[in-house]
């Protein structure tokens, strides 16, 4: 336990501490991934680096026609941020439904995109919303890419060594709607099996659907057959039942196509069980939006 | 490393290791052994406590977190020889069996109600979502928690 451990407060302390970095550092933000894996305890960390005291990092706000939410904003205050309610209702919906309370109280945003679990409440959302990442080098510098550019896979993004994420952007599209379906193994604090965010432009009829798909594969997965089912008509069983086949297909595929085996042992039943529970997910996302339009 | 905070009210500068988990940190060298340590990580609530404000898991925080910061832990809830609202509810309601679950439940508990003070059912049961009572005695701590806010109220 004789890591060193910096909290900066500012941006440039922050830059200045990224260049002490070695391949053995960490950052930590709000720990709810890295202190329940390694405790802290990690006797190979030479250096922890905490974005707790950092309040910039933490800030939401408009800026030209862009939402810029802090690296290190917590779910609870993404959650009930009216910029994000009224422009991002799916990112604010996911962020309700992460964890528990003491969970959401202390993840960030941040956090949730560098650890890239397939699971991650935050990776469609941002998708979805065109977000873009905005990453801080050891000189003080920034640049942005898209953040389906950023993810790779599972655990696997494009961040740099020295490099920290700082903010993440999201263009303010006007006229759009949009919500987010999580369906875990339990109702409460439940890690997603399968989880969809949704957009489209309101009107008589759903246009210009997007959607995506999360814990399914190792990225968000773009569902293009959304818009081609179910937009500028009404939506009936057909039209849901036609969805529930185009997205059971894909999960197919991606089982079939899987190199390791799942890691827990599950029967075969059960890993035939995202086939089977997508169904649920595609009517309560169309009972959603049909309720929001 | 040396950090400024308070602990129940009390202001506070020590020499600490940063790294070292909050938990610990509470129950080894601020001897508090109120807070529990249950699964160490992030499941239970037992080791919840109150950080600016914000019930957190003290297993998933570093000390050096706490650096200008406000800790709140179970033993705070007392004032002055008498036991908070929610402490009187939950011995009135039965809502304490083995009583491992217990000081994280109550940190939720209060913090949700410093944060709205008059909670509906659903908003109460959600605060305590994350805190698991291995004696399954939901039903009693719901109901004490809303009588600690009912009897808020009153006063
Ligand atoms: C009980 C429990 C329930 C959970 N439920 C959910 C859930 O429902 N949905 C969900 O999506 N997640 C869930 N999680 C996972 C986790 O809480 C979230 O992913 C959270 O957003 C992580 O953020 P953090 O700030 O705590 O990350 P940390 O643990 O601080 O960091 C995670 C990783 O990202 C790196 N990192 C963090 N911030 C930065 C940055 N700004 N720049 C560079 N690297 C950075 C760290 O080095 C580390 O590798 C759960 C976790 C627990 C313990
Ligand atoms: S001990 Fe911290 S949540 Fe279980
Ligand atoms: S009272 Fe025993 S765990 Fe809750």
């Amino acid at each position: 336990m004789n890591s060193n451990y910096i909290q900066p407060r500012t941006r440039q302390e922050l830059s200045q501490a990224l260049g002490q970095m070695t391949e053995n550092s960490r950052i930590i933000a709000g720990g709810t991934d890295l202190m329940a894996s390694d405790h802290g305890r990690d006797s190979s960390t030479d250096l922890y680096i905490s974005l707790f005291c950092l309040g910039d990092m933490a800030e939401i706000y408009r800026e030209d026609g862009w939402v810029r939410i802090g690296a290190g904003a917590v779910h609870d205050a993404i959650e009930k941020n009216p910029i994000i309610q009224e422009n991002f209702r799916a990112l604010s919906m996911a962020c309700s439904k992460v964890g528990s309370q003491q969970i959401r109280n202390k993840g960030t945003i941040g956090g949730n995109l560098v650890n890239a679990s397939p699971a991650g409440d935050m990776l469609p959302c941002v998708c979805l919303f065109l977000g873009e990442v905005e990453i801080l080098r050891a000189d003080d510098t920034t640049y942005r890419m898209p953040a389906r550019d950023f993810i790779l896979g599972a655990g696997k993004t494009a961040l740099k060594p020295k490099e920290a994420l700082y903010a993440v952007w999201l263009p303010i599209q006007e006229g759009r709607s949009s919500t987010f379906v999580k369906l875990g193994s339990r109702k409460e604090v439940t890690i997603a099996q399968i989880s969809m965010a949704v957009s489209w432009e309101k009107g008589e009829y759903f246009q210009k659907i997007e959607g995506y798909l999360g814990a399914v594969d190792t990225r968000p997965i773009y569902l293009e057959e959304m818009n081609h089912i179910l937009s500028g008509r009404a939506v009936g069983r057909e039209e849901r039942e036609e969805l529930v086949s185009s997205l059971r297909e894909r999960i197919r595929v991606i089982r079939e196509n899987r190199k390791r085996p799942p890691k827990l042992k599950i029967t075969e039943a059960e890993q035939l069980y995202k086939e089977r529970a997508v169904r649920s997910v595609v009517y309560d996302a169309i009972d959603q939006m049909e309720g929001e339009s | 490393m040396i950090i400024n905070f308070t602990v129940n009210g009390k202001s506070v500068s020590m020499d600490v290791m940063p790294q070292k988990r909050l938990l610990d940190f509470i129950r080894e060298d601020l001897l508090l052994t109120g807070t529990k340590e249950g699964c160490a990580e992030g499941e239970c609530g037992a080791c919840t406590v109150i950080l600016n404000k914000k019930a957190v898991h003290s297993c998933l925080t570093m000390t050096g977190q706490l650096d200008g910061g406000e800790l709140m832990t179970v033993e705070g809830l007392e004032k002055d020889g008498e036991l908070d609202v929610l402490q009187k509810m939950f011995i009135k309601k039965s809502a304490v069996q083995c009583g491992f679950c217990t000081s994280g439940m109550l940190m939720s508990a209060k913090a949700l109600l410093m944060e709205n003070p008059h909670p509906t059912q659903e908003e109460i049961k959600r605060a305590i979502a994350g805190n698991i009572c291995r004696c399954g005695g939901y039903r009693e701590i719901k109901e004490a928690v809303a009588s600690a806010a009912e009897m808020e109220k009153e006063e």
